[in-house]
């Protein structure tokens, strides 16, 4: 989106819909119907019926949801070394470098 | 690649490798840009784990096959499968079950530092009862902070159709018939009923999914590269299988399923059909290798052929029939029959590339026996087709044939003909003796006891 709209022309962006004719520039979209589409657009995606570039859109989920799973497995496995922490035990193993301090 | 032998029109599409048969046995080659990743698969211990745990197909290294091609690093000979199927012809379990093993399979990678570069669900196949990987080039080294490649492929190939089958229609997962990657994560998402959004694996994988497919379509390619620890990795990889885990469908208990208790076979005429079934089974000589059961609804009379150690298809219409005949073949550990779900009057066609990437199912395979139980009429009566055109078929399919044939007078022709007029005056039995007499000879009639039919073993003439 930011790099349709980054022709600028006194002040007024080119619309990202339409293609831009000389002397007629239109008026920015407005924030408040982007906000409106936007979600809606979340909850029901538009149909895209030619898939140029599937993989960056899945790169990009992946790595955030990878992202918040993986903070989710280490509060997991903290959470696990806690517990066994309280009840008396040590969680790092026998051979673990804290148990000799 | 060399003249004398051509790529399997199935894996034209990996630099990696391709398959291709020489003297009828089927070989992989193992291009030399291949070497780094296929050596490591061997010397990590992963091609030995997974082999030892039935997920991934064995294969023995073969000498370079005559003649040379300058990029061959290696030519594998892999243990011969009896039979191709295609995820859209897979129950639902048994789609299930393929995306847990191709889960299983990416988690031992990781351990072993290697990744699965891919995740199609034509790379699956069922061996033995099990599902298994058949692509030996699937693997690459993994680097820390790389993403699972397959992620995407995943998405569309089983967690599309899954939730679809389980949330909305299990026959969405027919679309894989029409999207040979996978269901579009847009199409689905616009499919699947609004609370699945209210279960943030969906929304995520799905949904989230889509719309960012969506929105990144039309943008100019980015050089953007954010790292995917592996415990991120991991973390993705054991939310897939939650995800996958729980999804369920249960067949309902509709007129398919439950056909073998409302026919009007008394339990007498039933036992004396199993028994006649068997007879006949045994009769044939030579011992068939491989049966195929169309019309095998839940997979009874399959599993008597499967029970002589025949290999058995068992193909039916219904998803609810194949699903059952899956879950009983696992629960009581059958590795010989595979439930498949095939629609006789529409079967698989060829698809892909050049219209020959998928083979059509009668390209997939020749059965050496045929069983059509109950399904004649079927086929005549619901869908007009005339018994010389059903002959012809048959004598085209198999060597050996059991079939049944049921006449007007059977209450379920009688049903089938209640809403419609009829227009087979040629629908007796000895039309259908003359119609099949073209091309095979009739060895034995026996009239299946306390009912009006009768079931045949024919052989094929000689040509």
């Amino acid at each position: 989106m930011a790099g349709a709209t980054s022709r600028m022309s006194d002040g007024v962006a080119a619309n990202p819909f339409r293609p831009s004719r000389p002397g007629r520039p239109f008026v920015r979209p407005h924030l408040l119907w982007c906000a409106l589409l936007g979600f809606g657009w979340l909850l029901f995606p538009p149909p895209t019926y030619a898939y140029i570039d599937p993989g960056t859109g899945s790169y990009l989920v992946q790595v955030v949801i990878a992202g918040l799973l993986g903070v989710l497995v280490s509060l997991k496995i903290y959470w696990a070394r806690i517990k066994t922490f309280l009840r008396g035990r040590s969680p790092f193993g026998k051979n673990d470098p804290a148990e000799h301090e | 690649m060399n003249d004398s032998i051509e790529a399997l029109p199935s894996s034209f599409r990996d630099p990696s490798g391709f398959l291709f048969f020489d003297g009828g046995v089927l070989y992989r080659q193992v291009n030399l840009g291949y070497r780094e990743d296929y050596d490591r698969l061997l010397s990590s211990g992963l091609y030995g784990s997974l082999v030892d745990a039935g997920l991934l197909v064995a294969h023995r290294e073969v000498g370079p096959r005559p003649p040379e091609s300058p990029e061959c690093y290696k030519v594998l000979r892999p243990e011969p499968l009896p039979f191709i199927s295609y995820p859209f012809e897979w129950s639902f379990s048994q789609l299930r079950d393929a995306a847990l093993t191709t889960l299983a399979i990416q988690r031992r990678c990781l351990d072993r530092g290697m990744s699965l570069k891919d995740g199609s669900a034509y790379n699956i196949q069922f061996r033995k009862g099990e599902p298994l990987l058949i692509d030996t080039l699937s693997f690459e080294r993994y680097s820390e902070g790389s993403p699972w490649s397959g992620y995407r492929q995943f998405c569309q190939h089983f967690l599309a159709p899954l939730a679809l089958a389980g949330y909305s229609d299990v026959r969405l997962s027919q679309l894989l018939r029409v999207h040979l990657d996978g269901i579009p994560l847009d199409l689905a998402s616009r499919l699947l009923p609004f609370r699945t959004r209210f279960r943030f694996s969906l929304l995520t994988h799905l949904h989230l999914h889509a719309k960012a497919q969506t929105h990144y379509a039309d943008k100019p390619g980015r050089r953007v590269r954010r790292a995917v620890s592996r415990r991120a990795l991991l973390g993705l990889i054991e939310n897939l299988e939650s995800c996958v885990g729980g999804l369920r469908w249960t067949p309902p208990r509709d007129d398919w399923a439950s056909y073998y208790g409302d026919t009007n076979y008394s339990d007498e005429g039933f036992r004396h059909k199993q028994q006649l079934v068997s007879e006949f089974l045994d009769l044939i000589r030579p011992k068939p290798d491989m049966v195929w059961d169309l019309g095998a609804n839940t997979g009874l009379f399959s599993r008597l052929a499967a029970s002589r150690g025949m290999t058995t298809i068992a193909f039916d219409q219904d998803p609810a029939c194949v699903e059952r005949n899956y879950r009983v073949c696992r629960q009581e550990g059958i590795t010989n029959l595979l439930p498949l779900w095939v629609d006789l009057t529409n079967p698989s066609p060829n698809l892909g590339w050049h219209g020959r990437e998928r083979m059509s199912l009668l390209e997939r395979g020749s059965p050496d026996a045929v069983l059509a139980l109950a399904l004649i009429h079927h086929l005549a009566i619901a869908n007009n087709l005339p018994l010389s055109r059903l002959a012809g078929f048959f004598g085209e399919l198999c060597r050996s044939l059991i079939i049944e044939f049921v006449p007007k007078t059977d209450s379920q022709v009688r049903r089938l003909l209640a809403s419609r007029e009829d227009i087979f005056p040629d629908y007796t039995q000895q039309a259908f003796e003359q119609a099949f007499s073209r091309y095979f000879e009739i060895r034995t009639v026996r009239q299946i006891s306390q009912s009006e039919r009768s079931l045949y073993q024919m052989e094929r003439r000689s040509p």
